[in-house]
């Protein structure tokens, strides 16, 4: 089969394909093309002739499925080994953002946007195995975030008073099931009371408490989210709730025996901003670019740039 | 979780974009808030105003965390666009506020009076200039790097470009490579 095609042997070319440098390589220059006699006027096809760089069939007569040969051979170079833990990065070197210093900028982004509609978001990297036990469990915030979590109630006498003491916002037996047929209630079907989700108790008040302001995290593919605060909070607020909560997480991650699990590294984003990697400080000190602006500090500036004063004033 | 090189890329220039550009501006502390209100739709020229709130309001947040910025959209598509500025009194211990770098809960203060700024028909531009002369703000402008990070970042950007050139050739060198094995075993079939 390869004496049908008209191939250089020597250079592994095939004039055809190479049009533009196909002279260059018919001309006989090289040294191998010199040994051949004179008198051939297409030395490939002679020296294709005289003898063959396929390897000789095997002796059962079959045919070798090239492809599959060739397939098989890129398998084998490019089998790599099988990933056990999720991709962490190395980020010492990127910038880190104090606690402070991110939410004035998450503020920015979010102007006028609804304090209470906007979160912030936390995200835990963790640098942990693929399959293996997962963190999961429910916080109580300090502040909490959920606040406009409604809750139904159907008790009577004394748990009943200590359940809308407790903040449930309908508390009744019969009159609330006839309420909730006719659709005087909005009442959502996904949340009813069912013994499995721990719904159906003896004492309404405490499991109140504790649905109200509670949010629940888990770990998926190697990050914990959790909604960490509203956008109304102020900075202490939050870093209250943000230390509240890595507490938690480390003593999960720490009860999780045999799985190496560590934090890698916590991010910080809004609903709408951009997503700020914290260094751990609640404000930033010392570094020249958080400097904290002041009148004096963009006097010098503007002074520094001159021009654009008269432009403005 | 997306890796840190591409986050920190677009969010260098995001942050840089947010801290200059028109909108950026200190306010005088006797302002405690500033409100706007415009439609949702930019007909009868309520293009202006909306391009004012997503462009110059985030900077002008940025330099004033302390002021309130109040957006309220109408559904109509005609009216007045509006921005009021609120005067109040200054706060006794602003400056000591800002010495001790301590943040006291937010004091709703009292307006005193207000200034109104009809941004109807109007560019973004224009609104900031009105803005900035009736209010009497500082424009902000970042402050010029120290000559020795100037320099570093001269030869980062040198060495970086000499880098990829290294990089491309080695790439052109194994296309070139590819290029050749793919037509050897080709012709081996």
């Amino acid at each position: 089969m390869a004496s049908s095609i008209s191939v250089c042997r020597a250079c592994l070319t095939r004039p055809s394909t190479l049009i533009g440098r196909a002279p260059r390589l018919l001309r006989p220059t090289s040294d191998i093309h010199r040994l051949l006699p004179t008198t051939s006027t297409v030395p490939s096809l002679i020296l294709a002739s005289a003898f063959s760089t396929t390897p000789s069939l095997p002796a059962g007569g079959g045919a070798v499925n090239r492809a599959k040969l060739k397939s098989s051979k890129l398998k084998q170079t490019k089998k790599k080994k099988p990933k056990t833990h999720f991709k962490i990065w190395n980020h010492a070197e990127f910038p880190k953002y104090a606690l402070t210093d991110a939410m004035r900028y998450i503020r920015a982004f979010e102007v006028g946007n609804d304090v209470r509609q906007a979160k912030y978001d936390l995200a835990v990297k963790i640098y942990t195995q693929k399959n293996g036990p997962t963190v999961k469990n429910r916080i109580q915030l300090p502040k909490a975030v959920n606040t406009d979590i409604r809750i139904c109630v159907f008790a009577e006498g004394k748990k009943a008073d200590a359940a809308r003491e407790a903040g449930a916002v309908v508390v009744g037996t019969k009159d609330v099931w006839e309420q909730i047929k006719e659709g005087v209630i909005n009442f959502d079907r996904r949340s009813h009371a069912v013994p499995r989700t721990g719904t159906v108790v003896t004492n309404p008040a405490a499991i109140i408490s504790a649905m109200i302001g509670a949010s629940e995290y888990r770990e998926r593919q190697g990050v914990v989210r959790i909604a960490i605060g509203q956008l109304g909070f102020s900075t202490e607020e939050l870093r209250d709730n943000i230390k509240v909560f890595m507490d938690q997480l480390a003593k999960d991650l720490a009860r999780i025996e045999d799985f190496d699990k560590r934090i890698n590294e916590v991010v910080l984003s809004s609903t709408h901003s951009p997503a700020f990697s914290l260094s751990g400080e609640f404000r930033n000190i010392g570094r020249e670019e958080d400097l904290e602006i002041t009148t004096e500090v963009v006097e010098g500036a503007v002074a520094a740039e001159g021009a654009p004063v008269a432009a403005v004033a | 979780m997306p890796s840190p090189t591409s986050r920190l890329r677009w969010l260098r220039a995001k942050l840089y974009s947010v801290r200059n550009g028109t909108g950026a501006a200190i306010l005088p502390p006797n302002i405690s808030r500033i409100a706007l209100s415009f439609n949702y739709k930019s007909n009868n020229g309520h293009m202006g105003p909306r391009k004012f709130f997503r462009e110059c309001l985030p900077r002008l947040k940025y330099h004033n965390p302390d002021v309130d910025m109040i957006v309220t959209r109408k559904e109509a598509l005609e009216g007045p666009a509006t921005l009021t500025i609120h005067f109040s009194d200054v706060p006794v211990d602003i400056k000591s506020q800002l010495n001790k770098k301590k943040q006291t809960t937010p004091v709703v203060r009292e307006t005193t009076s207000t200034i109104d700024i009809d941004m109807l028909n109007r560019y973004p531009d224009d609104i900031m200039e009105e803005l900035v002369q009736k209010t009497s703000a500082t424009l902000y402008s970042e402050p010029p790097r120290s000559p020795e990070l100037e320099e570093e970042a001269e030869y980062l950007a040198v060495k970086r470009e000499n880098e990829l050139k290294e990089k491309y050739k080695l790439q052109r060198a194994d296309r070139r490579k590819g290029k050749d094995d793919a037509l050897k075993d080709s012709i081996l079939a």
